[in-house]
């Protein structure tokens, strides 16, 4: 068992060390999206550290969504979930280890990009790590929406995938940007954190076994 | 070693086979033949765990296989989870089905199928065929109770087919079984179900 | 007691049966849709030509008639297909599958006619078309919600498989409704808090209530009545190669 799981694993990292578009085109998309909100609302330093939460949240979101939507896609191609399947292991370990390195290798890279926004967008220094712990607490949980939407949608590039995450991702783009506004105005963001938290590790077990269903469907 | 006790296989509610049932016993081959589209590798896919949802059974030293975990069966299909942008090395290393895999082995199988290739480079820069013969050397440096091989002389030339036999026949020697499906004809060399006696028109 | 409970199981294992529902809907069709006319026409012929205008919106309030109905039926029509999500997932009772792929565009639809007819409201009477409030925001996540399960459906191609993928997708949308409600509830809302209060009294008067709570009625009787029409469709589509299809 562990052996497999640590097969998988590897696996994963070498061919997301060989695949650089993996992890570069989010960092890309990323800076790129986030450098159009100046451009397209206004330049005045007050008015983007106002918006520059938000616009951090919506950018990360966005990215995250762009690498993790086809994760399964490849293995299904190529016959990788085949071959696994017919190892007849648990498909639990496949899902979390697929999420926890295209996390590790697609998000984890914006999250610290992120920084940059204290000079991008004027987001004051002081609230950067409460932005910071927000998307840490956050892009797991769109990751999990990822990659269930990926798990249903397998096979097709289709728009069903952010059809699927944005909508449920609301509530963590209202958590996250709400976290760092709050602490603006002087309140306690702790509050934010927990229920992200929350909703995480509610999501976690629930996601996991819905995307091993949606997975298995293609094999019927 | 293994059992299919009345195995039926539907797909949109039109049965590809049905009531398939035969013995493999130890140290033996067969061979499923049958024709393009008559199920050969969806029923290697049932035996494999990679399609569950059939009727009837499947027992694996008499056990049902379907609750059983790791057990020891090669399975190769059509596609096989290599991946093009990797090399050659990199790819065997991390194929999920070899276990205790010694490269050194590999490579003496690599030269015996005629297939002189650097193990440094990327898959992707091979012909289809030399990918079957790289396939194909993992499976003779593998151990497993039971391979399942889904076209495993497709693709190969005259000096490929030749070794396979010889692998096959040093596998059932180790105390394996062999089940592989092929559409060419290899004379009456195995035991041979044809797939299309089982249809039911 | 337990000649009830037979008869449910009965009755329950009837549903699940093609042919019998293909027969029941063509016998039920007609009576439904006899009977759901009546209270539709009488609540919105009431609503809207005789109950009395509203002393401050005026005339333009008797969309409840129509908003209030849509908005009613846009949510529970969701509840439904999550049961039927979870005896599909369970049972793996084929109709439920076909009862949500009926359903989605229906549900699709009234939301759509919820949003709308809110919109035409909001306009005369608050000044303007559309504002980001919870119950607005909420109502237009359920409306991408159906879309997203209607668009589900082309990236199956075998229909068993397609049915069990909705299903979780609506599963997991039922879980996360309510977090997203609740999220969303962060602003403040220039919506009127509910008007209808079942068990309480009510808070409009009762010449605009009845009208009211006959369409609503009226609402739910088309639900049934076009639910009924597209399950028989989708189950003539899905079976029409089926001997006991081509025997009637």
């Amino acid at each position: 068992m562990n052996n497999i799981s640590k097969r998988v694993f590897m696996k994963e990292l070498v061919s997301y060390k060989k695949r650089s578009s993996t992890y570069l085109s989010p960092i890309v998309f990323f800076l790129i999206t986030l450098s159009l909100y100046p451009l397209a609302l206004s330049n005045d330093p007050n008015d983007l550290a106002l918006l520059a939460p938000g616009i951090t949240w919506i950018c990360v979101l966005l990215s995250t969504l762009l690498s993790i939507q086809n994760i399964f896609n490849e293995d299904y191609e190529d016959g990788s979930l085949d071959i696994f399947f017919s190892l007849r292991s648990t498909t639990l370990s496949l899902v979390l280890i697929k999420i926890l390195v295209n996390w590790i290798f697609s998000s984890l890279p914006i999250i610290i990009l992120s920084s940059t926004v204290v000079f991008l967008l004027f987001l004051p220094p002081e609230s950067l790590t409460i932005l910071l712990i927000s998307l840490l607490l956050g892009t797991p949980v769109i990751s999990l929406f990822g990659a269930l939407a990926g798990a249903l949608s397998l096979g097709k590039s289709s728009i069903l995938g952010p059809a699927i995450v944005l909508p449920l991702s609301l509530p963590v783009l209202i958590l996250g940007t709400a976290s760092v506004s709050s602490f603006l105005n002087g309140e306690d963001p702790t509050f934010y954190f927990l229920l992200l938290l929350a909703i995480f590790i509610f999501l976690l077990p629930l996601i996991c076994y819905a995307c091993i269903g949606a997975l298995r469907l293609h094999y019927e | 070693m293994l059992k299919v006790d009345n195995l039926s296989y539907a797909y949109s509610d039109k049965y590809l086979f049905e009531n398939l049932g035969f013995h493999l016993d130890i140290k033996t081959i067969i061979k499923i033949s049958g024709s393009n589209g008559s199920g050969k590798s969806t029923f290697l896919k049932n035996i494999a765990g990679i399609l569950k949802n059939y009727e009837g059974n499947i027992y694996f030293k008499d056990e049902n296989i379907k609750d059983m975990s790791f057990p020891n069966i090669f399975y190769t299909g059509h596609r096989n989870g290599f991946k093009n942008n990797l090399t050659i090395k990199e790819n065997l290393n991390n194929d999920l089905r070899a276990r205790d895999l010694n490269l050194n082995n590999v490579k003496k199988y690599f030269s015996s199928f005629g297939c002189d290739i650097s193990f440094s480079s990327l898959l992707g820069n091979y012909s289809e065929g030399q990918k079957k013969k790289v396939l194909l050397s993992l499976l003779a440096a593998s151990q497993a109770d039971l391979y399942v091989l889904d076209e495993p002389f497709s693709n190969l030339d005259a000096k490929g087919i030749d070794y396979l036999n010889n692998v096959f026949e040093k596998k059932i020697n180790d105390g394996s079984s062999i089940i592989f499906t092929s559409h060419e004809n290899q004379g009456q060399k195995f035991k041979e179900i044809n797939i299309d006696d089982y249809k039911n028109e | 007691m337990s000649k009830i409970l037979k008869k449910f199981i009965t009755f329950y294992h009837k549903l699940g049966s093609y042919p019998w529902f293909y027969k029941f809907s063509g016998i039920a069709i007609p009576y439904v849709a006899f009977i759901s006319l009546i209270p539709l026409f009488i609540g919105l012929g009431w609503g809207i030509f005789y109950s009395p205008t509203d002393y401050k919106q005026g005339d333009v309030y008797r969309i409840i008639y129509m908003h209030v109905p849509a908005a009613s039926v846009s949510q529970s029509i969701y509840y439904t297909m999550t049961i039927a999500a979870i005896v599909s997932m369970i049972w793996r009772m084929k109709m439920a599958g076909i009862f949500i792929k009926s359903m989605a565009p229906i549900g699709a639809s009234f939301t759509f006619l919820a949003l709308i007819s809110g919109s035409i409201w909001g306009q005369p009477t608050w000044g303007t078309w559309w504002i980001w409030d919870a119950r607005l925001t909420s109502t237009l996540v359920l409306f991408i919600f159906y879309i997203a399960i209607i668009s589900l459906y082309s990236s199956f191609s075998e229909k068993k498989s397609a049915d069990q993928a909705v299903s979780i997708l609506t599963l997991v949308g039922a879980v996360n409704l309510p977090i997203i409600k609740k999220s969303v509830d962060w602003w403040n809302t220039l919506h009127q808090p509910s008007s209808i209060k079942l068990t309480e009294s009510s808070t409009i008067s009762l010449e605009m209530l009845y009208p009211l709570l006959l369409s609503i009625i009226g609402f739910y009787l088309i639900v049934l009545l076009s639910g009924l029409m597209a399950m028989r469709a989708e189950i003539a589509k899905r079976e029409i190669n089926k001997e006991w299809f081509k025997s009637l």
